[in-house]
């Protein structure tokens, strides 16, 4: 077999004539989908503001705690600065109850999520 | 096809027309059958499949921009259309490997008719792998045309190229008894 027989097999396939009620079927199919109103989209505009507070409070957080006076000792090393910035971003961040802010971001997306799933948003 | 014809129905669809949609379904639903066909190789799914590919097309009809043919882009919404079907649903086919142990075995016992064989051919393009398996399929649905089955693909002709070389060089190796003297040769 060479390469011409290969295609010639795979060009002349064997032709499938629709069943009598296929147009009907499609058509019926169709009506239904028109005569459905058309889907809520997601409300982004409304969400956009939380996000917009969401993220100016997690900038606030990180200015906050870079400008703040250290009283600790000072690390020479540009890795323990960084890690004494972090340590101190939490430490703050534990202040005002982040882990709880963070659960209910992390709650709220899989709210979100499972919104998405059950009305087939993405479906 | 009436290119002018499809022109004016879609716009009467999307004037509220409903019965402009019929005439479309009615024109295309030979073609759209046969390549759902050639993708999961069952008449009663493919039928099924092809009403789906309508019923998006019907959806997403505002989304056809008028510089491809209408063709071009139904093709492409039926080709996605299969393609995430087959994904949820693989076809009912077999592994490569075991097709040739299957092809083996009929071959010893009773010889490998012409019409087996085609069929073996066919059953085998179906077991790729999926990239390579949708570009054969749509070269050859397209009468062996890269930029018609690149459009359909929604991907660059060259990488259309590659994945067709690719998948007539896995078959080759597969199914040697089949395609031992095929001698790959650049596609066109």
């Amino acid at each position: 077999m060479n390469l011409h027989e290969f295609d010639r097999i795979l060009t002349r396939e064997a032709e499938i004539e629709p069943s009598p009620g296929f147009v009907h079927s499609v058509m019926t199919a169709v009506r239904n989908e028109a005569a459905v109103p058309p889907r809520i989209r997601f409300p982004w505009l409304c969400l956009l503001p939380q996000l917009a507070v969401w993220c100016i409070a997690v900038v606030w957080v990180v200015i906050d705690s870079v400008h703040l006076p250290s009283h600790a000792p000072v690390i020479s090393s540009r890795v323990g600065e960084w890690g004494e910035a972090l340590a101190t971003i939490l430490m703050r961040a534990e202040g005002f109850g982040a882990g709880w802010v963070l659960l209910a971001l992390v709650s709220t997306l899989l709210c979100l999520k499972l919104r998405w799933r059950i009305s087939g948003w993405f479906g | 096809m009436g290119v002018h014809e499809d022109r004016e129905d879609v716009d009467k669809v999307l004037a509220g027309d409903l019965s402009a949609f019929e005439r479309i379904v009615s024109r295309w639903q030979g073609p759209l059958i046969n390549l759902a066909y050639r993708f999961c190789r069952d008449r009663s799914r493919s039928q099924d499949m092809a009403q789906e590919a309508f019923l998006r097309a019907f959806r997403g009809l505002r989304g056809w921009r008028r510089d491809a043919a209408f063709s071009s882009w139904l093709f492409s919404v039926a080709t996605n259309c299969y393609r995430t079907e087959l994904r949820r649903i693989p076809a009912a086919t077999l592994p490569l490997d075991t097709l040739l142990e299957l092809a083996d075995v009929h071959r010893v016992q009773s010889g490998l008719s012409d019409r087996d064989r085609d069929e073996a051919v066919r059953l085998a393009v179906s077991a790729l792998p999926a990239k390579y398996r949708d570009a054969l399929i749509l070269f050859y649905f397209h009468d062996m045309d890269i930029a018609c089955s690149a459009r359909s693909l929604g991907l660059p002709e060259g990488t259309v190229k590659a994945r067709l070389s690719r998948g007539r060089e896995m078959l080759r190796r597969k199914l040697p008894q089949f395609l031992g003297e095929l001698r790959l040769e650049e596609v066109r």
